[in-house]
């Protein structure tokens, strides 16, 4: 039985360092004890104990374990490490009178006050490592609570071992109790609201399937119901006079072609998965199509995550939040059940090269669109500054509009939610039409009074002293 | 449960990930350049400014006023996530030597994109969430840390456990 569950594991990882750190803190008593006062000298005598005691009760358990064959138990990782941890901080928090500030530092070796958590850390670390092995769950639990509370429970193993436990190894200030109580509050959040969604989906799934006539209800409602109000939820949450100044929550989506996609989409998830290749090829490519929508929603809303399931039980921002991921999950799952049907009819890279194209073309409109407005603006931007007038130019007014509307909002904000931005969408049209530059407020002044009308800033260079003075008509030869 | 195989697998898991934490204490702002840069450029893109490198310092986002540097750099994430996913590999997958480099890596753009989220998420709600509910700037800045790291651990957790204990089908 050589695995990491043998018992021979304790006396290595706990036995062995443990009676090392007794043998160097009874060296270091040997040489300190003259100095010390009562109190200091009771809790030596405290000290003394737990250490004997550590090393007596895990080495008789592992050899209990050892001498009748049996594995080490999750029982065992359960108590130690509490056991354990609670030692150090005994340790730490008595530190200043284990070993007071009257004890000359020449006396002490540099690093003793770290000796505890650095020789205990094996231990923790094996605590840990058997917690784990017992609890990655091996076979199908047919009891859903409980195979979703040991899932959850690895995770969160190994995040408290790291911000927890690690730190131990070196001295830990007064601040730990509060980093501590501040990770443990956060973790039994996250875990309660991950189990309060876990029990709203199973009930969810359950209702759906006592009638599939709810089945056609629950995707409309779901992808075509709620991203649309998403998205209003998202355009209208300011619901103040200030309002025209933001675009967004999370980003300016007022625009009509959000709306349309996301009909679009939810249109193309709602529709059954026919037998028929002609159809479900069709539907495939829609798909394919919207998969880039979403697939820029669920990049959008990515770093809000994990602050979405507590969201939920706020405003209802929630949904904002969590839908692209619940869609982009179902979108995925769809593209790949219709893939599998349609490669007995299709060839494979035919398929990948319809998906490949389908996702590509709404970045490539949106490119072409860009560059158009590039376009314009170095147009604008010539005619103005630079005109040739040997050439007739014919501007996109429209677009001129939009570009120079964008490159002033984006002067004014900071962030891209709260505002009149896109998320990456921005950026990228920056860097399309912009080049990651921008415009001076006299230019974009003097272009808005040349195609727009409105006051323009005169140039100090011709210092005109009569404003009744104008050009009336030009001529070139 | 683990086999021996497995277990050595594991103790070179856990020697590496003590080499690189020790390593991580001596390891300067200027020496995590290369470790910060596409977090930088990531949060570049997301709060739409620059953030030019100060030698010594770290990388100074103009948009937030914000400075970043070793301790926002992630490594603690990084080896916490390399650990946890190597210790899922080595317990589900049939080829157990690409494991370790494989976590390494897939760890470490785990940690690119959830710690820019967490840094993200913390310029635009740390200071609204301070001044609304009157808590304290630093436990509202650990909380958002917390809650950002460890929800998506317990996705990529629950995402790799299902990659990896997936079983294929036979084949017709």
């Amino acid at each position: 039985m050589k695995n990491l569950l043998n018992p021979k594991w304790i006396f290595i990882v706990h036995t062995l360092p443990v009676v090392l750190l007794s043998l160097i803190f009874f060296g270091e008593y040997q040489i300190i004890h003259t100095l010390l006062d009562e109190e200091s000298l009771g809790l030596w005598r405290i000290l003394g104990v737990g250490l004997m005691g550590l090393i007596f009760v895990n080495f008789a358990y592992g050899l209990f374990r050892f001498l009748r064959g049996e594995r080490v138990s999750i029982a065992y990782a359960i108590l130690a490490l509490p056991l354990h941890i609670g030692f150090i901080y005994w340790y730490f928090g008595n530190l200043d009178q284990i070993i007071p500030w009257t004890i000359p530092r020449w006396m002490i070796a540099g690093d003793f006050p770290i000796y505890v958590g650095t020789f205990l850390m094996p231990s923790l670390a094996y605590c840990l490592f058997v917690l784990v092995t017992w609890l990655t769950p091996k076979e199908k639990e047919h009891k859903v609570w409980k195979s979703f509370g040991l899932a959850i429970a690895v995770p969160i193993n190994w995040y408290i071992f790291g911000t927890i436990i690690l730190p131990l190894w070196r001295n830990v200030d007064f601040r730990f109790s509060e980093h501590v109580f501040i990770v443990l509050f956060i973790v039994s959040t996250l875990v309660f609201i991950f189990f309060l969604v876990r029990g709203l989906y199973v009930l969810t799934l359950r209702k759906i399937k006592i009638s599939e006539d709810y089945e056609l209800a629950g995707k409309i409602i779901l992808f075509i119901v709620l991203p649309l109000l998403g998205l209003l939820t998202n355009n209208t949450f300011f619901f103040t006079n200030d309002s025209h100044l933001y675009g967004g929550v999370l980003g300016d989506f007022n625009h009509y072609s959000f709306y349309v996609l996301a009909l679009l989409n939810g249109i193309a998830l709602c529709l059954p998965s026919r037998e028929d290749k002609v159809y479900r090829l069709g539907l495939f490519v829609v798909r394919s199509v919207t998969f880039s929508f979403i697939f820029y929603f669920f990049l959008v809303t990515l770093p809000f995550l994990p602050f979405s399931i507590i969201a939920i039980l706020a405003v209802g921002l929630g949904f904002l939040l969590m839908l692209p991921l619940a869609i982009f999950v179902f979108h995925v799952i769809k593209l790949s059940e219709d893939f599998s049907f349609l490669k007995a009819f299709y060839p494979k890279n035919i398929l990948w090269l319809i998906s490949g194209l389908g996702f590509l073309l709404l970045p490539t409109l949106v490119t072409l669109d860009y560059y158009h407005h590039r376009q314009t603006l170095h147009e604008v931007l010539e005619y103005v500054y630079e005109p040739d007038f040997e050439k007739a130019y014919d501007i996109d007014k429209k677009a001129l509009e939009k570009t120079i509307q964008v490159v002033e909002d984006v002067k004014g904000d900071r962030f891209p939610i709260f505002s009149k931005k896109q998320p990456y969408l921005s950026a990228y049209f920056n860097w399309i039409v912009l080049d990651n530059l921008t415009l001076s407020n006299a230019k974009i002044k003097k272009i808005r009074s040349v195609f727009f009308g409105g006051d323009a800033e005169i140039s100090t260079r011709s210092d005109i002293k009569n404003p009744e003075v104008k050009i009336s008509n030009l001529k070139t030869q | 449960m683990l086999s021996k195989d497995k277990t050595i697998y594991f103790f070179v898991a856990a020697v590496v990930f003590i080499g690189l934490k020790f390593w991580y204490t001596v390891l300067t702002t200027d020496d995590l350049f290369t470790f910060l840069l596409p977090m930088v450029t990531f949060l570049e893109v997301l709060t739409h400014s620059t953030a030019p490198f100060l030698e010594g310092e770290g990388f100074y986002l103009e948009a937030a006023d914000v400075l970043i540097n070793k301790s926002c750099s992630g490594f603690n994430l990084w080896l916490m996530c390399f650990l946890m996913l190597s210790f899922l590999g080595v317990s589900h997958s049939k080829n157990k030597l690409i494991v370790l480099p494989i976590s390494l890596l897939v760890a470490y753009l785990f940690t690119v994109l959830v710690n820019s989220s967490r840094i993200f998420v913390s310029i635009l709600v740390q200071e609204f969430i301070t001044n609304q509910l009157g808590i304290d700037e630093k436990i509202v800045h650990e909380a958002i840390g917390i809650t950002t790291n460890l929800g998506f651990l317990i996705l990529l957790y629950f995402t790799a456990e299902k990659l990896l204990s997936h079983e294929k089908p036979p084949q017709s």
